[in-house]
């Protein structure tokens, strides 16, 4: 069965594919990217240092994911930080907050907003390479080089109006098939946020993005940088470890 | 001359219709525009009143960034250690009270429920001169100091499915980026009337609100009220120079509520906005007046004609005529002026209550209350009553010119027709 990585994996993943080919249509180096992330589960271990203006704030996590439906983030540091999970089944992210012992179900608004003061948002965690392939339809817009590797890009054009990124230009990797940049932008034709890849390692089989830079270009003189420093695939996962007990669970 | 006097009121008895008509006329235009001039002047007074209690103090203290970046509530530029600055000012004799605040965007959520708001951090005893909120509670209890209670609106609490009692999980990034939540207890729900506020908004006691967002001793505002008004640009600069012995004169701003862009930028304009409606109504009143009293004269062409081939001079035929209008527009203001006043004094007594109205409009700051309490004026009341007199004179110029020159035959031949 294939399987793809959900939550902050997925977002590596949505940049992440194989091998190369050519008179590729959008559909074929969409699939080749995604191909990419098949894996029953994985853990990693990742830093996020949010940088706004002139401050800069390290936080630690650390994530299980469990094919594309389930996946559990934990954070480490810094102190007011440690404790927070999120835990996302499907589409619905229910966060726990140790300072209140509560979970919040994030729901509406909430989704667009940023998440742990990142310039993702929670809504950015949810999105899938199936719904990707679903909701917008794709086209083969140009090559180009990026950051000296020649890509070709993508334009996904959302099928419903009401969607927070109604396009998105992708730059994939013409040779590896991973995701090099991309660009979302709203009904307006606004760019709201600049993905980024400026590391890939290769995982036995895979290649895979491990330093990621967001920039939410609605706030001023901020981006987000993820940086995977530990990763392991298809490893063994407690069943219980995405429940809502869990989350409690000290 | 007196024997004309005597004459021309009677002339306004014989006509009783005509007479009611112009004086009736006058007296509308008289009390429209000593109500809605009263009106319009409530309604400023409110907004600087209600800016001041909720904004600006008359004098407020912030991180000049704050207040620079005010519409998006930065939460990061705090006054810190704000005690010390508030012994100062305290020690100054203009000042009544003050209080501080902290502003910031949070996320309430109840059950599944989550909605975005403004969060308020207050000090519950010190807001009493200022949000008066203990006033507004219609269900539940005002909030008490240093408690892990929350008062909201109305309207908020309605949307969240939250009565006194429940608890809700308010969520925020502090100003260390970091995600924190606290739970509350509802302890009441306020209505203001401010559609904004009570939609909106939520309050908590500030120390409460300094642990949300990790900024202990600091505060966004402070506000402070003078036993003077006036006062306040002086006071806000004597401030501004105790800031700056401090040395902390580069990073906070003392500033009057003068100063307030609502203040400066859009009273101007609404005093010329009144200005210019009330041009409007005294035009369209003194065109009624000068179509009655027009009227009134050439109604009597036969009636001149008769008096003026008896003998009676041009002058006094003018006088005459000038002295009824005189009756009719002193009758008429001064029931104008007498009812006007009396509507604008009794709704500035009990208030005028517009919530029907003004439940529906969302203002991006708390403008105008529903209920409006007119503001009488003596000065309003006598240039009405003079305005509506001068124009009913002036309109009864012309016809009591045209009235004395006219040929008495012609006159007579005119009102056979």
């Amino acid at each position: 069965m294939k399987k793809s990585a959900s939550a902050f994996l997925m977002l590596l993943f949505v940049l992440s594919g194989p091998l190369s080919g050519q008179e590729l249509t959008a559909e074929d180096i969409l699939s080749r990217r995604d191909d990419n992330m098949v894996f029953q589960t994985a853990y990693a271990e990742m830093e996020m240092i949010i940088t706004i203006g002139k401050r800069t704030v390290s936080k630690e996590f650390i994530s299980y994911t469990q094919g594309t439906e389930k996946s559990l983030i934990e954070f480490l540091s810094p102190a007011r930080d440690r404790g927070t999970k999120i835990l996302k089944l499907e589409k619905v992210l229910k966060v726990y907050f140790p300072s209140a012992e509560r979970i919040m179900r994030i729901s509406g608004h909430m989704m667009r907003q940023s998440m742990m003061g990142s310039d993702f948002s929670y809504e950015d965690l949810t999105e899938t390479a199936e719904e990707l392939k679903k909701e917008y339809t794709s086209s083969l817009k140009d090559e180009e080089d990026y950051d000296g590797f020649p890509c070709y890009i993508i334009e996904l054009v959302s099928k419903k109006e009401d969607r927070t990124y109604f396009t998105q230009k992708i730059w994939i990797d013409k040779d590896k098939f991973i995701g090099r940049k991309a660009e979302l932008y709203a009904r307006s034709g606004k760019l709201l946020k600049l993905l980024t890849v400026s590391d890939v390692q290769s995982f036995r089989n895979r290649f895979y993005p491990t330093r990621v830079t967001m920039e939410d270009k609605v706030r001023k003189d901020s981006k987000t940088e993820m940086i995977v420093k530990k990763i392991d695939f298809d490893i063994d996962i407690p069943q219980d470890t995405f429940t809502e007990r869990n989350l409690l669970r000290r | 001359m007196k024997g004309i006097v005597t004459l021309a009121w009677r002339n306004i008895g014989r006509n009783r219709r005509r007479t009611l008509l112009t004086t009736i006329a006058i007296a509308i235009a008289v009390m429209f525009v000593v109500f809605v001039q009263g009106y319009m002047k409530g309604i400023l007074d409110n907004f600087v009143q209600n800016l001041i209690r909720n904004d600006t103090g008359h004098i407020k203290l912030a991180a000049k960034e704050f207040l620079r970046l005010e519409r998006t509530l930065p939460k990061e530029h705090l006054i810190f250690d704000s005690v010390s600055i508030e012994e100062k000012i305290l020690q100054m004799p203009e000042i009544q009270s003050k209080t501080e605040r902290i502003r910031f965007h949070l996320v309430l959520s109840h059950r599944d429920r989550n909605e975005p708001c403004l969060g308020i951090g207050i000090n519950p005893s010190g807001e009493k001169d200022f949000l008066g909120l203990d006033k507004h509670i219609i269900e539940g209890s005002y909030l008490r100091d240093s408690s892990s209670e929350m008062i909201l609106g109305y309207r908020l609490a309605n949307k969240l499915g939250v009565s006194p009692g429940d608890e809700l999980l308010a969520v925020t990034t502090d100003i260390n980026y970091s995600t924190y939540a606290l739970t509350f207890k509802v302890a009441g729900l306020i209505r203001t009337g401010l559609a904004t506020l009570d939609k909106h908004f939520f309050y908590i006691p500030l120390d409460k609100a300094q642990v949300l967002l990790d900024c202990k001793g600091a505060v966004h505002e402070i506000l402070i009220l003078l036993k003077n008004p006036d006062e306040a640009p002086k006071v806000a600069a004597s401030i501004q120079e105790m800031l700056r012995d401090e040395g902390r004169g580069e990073t906070i701003a003392a500033v009057p509520w003068q100063q307030h862009f609502m203040v400066r930028f859009y009273m101007p304009y609404a005093n010329s906005f009144i200005f210019v409606l009330m041009l409007i109504i005294l035009f369209i009143a003194a065109l009624v007046i000068l179509n009655t009293m027009l009227m009134a004269v050439l109604e009597r062409t036969h009636e001149i004609g008769i008096i003026k081939s008896l003998g009676m001079r041009d002058r006094t035929i003018s006088m005459m005529i000038f002295l009824e209008s005189l009756f009719i527009g002193l009758i008429g203001s001064a029931v104008g002026g007498f009812l006007g006043s009396a509507l604008t004094l009794y709704t500035q007594k009990f208030g005028l209550d517009l919530s029907q109205f003004m439940d529906k409009f969302e203002t991006p700051v708390p403008i105008v209350s529903s209920m409006i309490h007119p503001q009488f004026s003596m000065r309003i009341l006598a240039l009405s009553v003079i305005f509506a007199l001068a124009t009913a004179l002036l309109s009864s110029l012309y016809p009591s010119i045209k009235a004395s020159r006219m040929m008495p035959v012609e006159a007579l031949r005119s009102s056979l027709k």
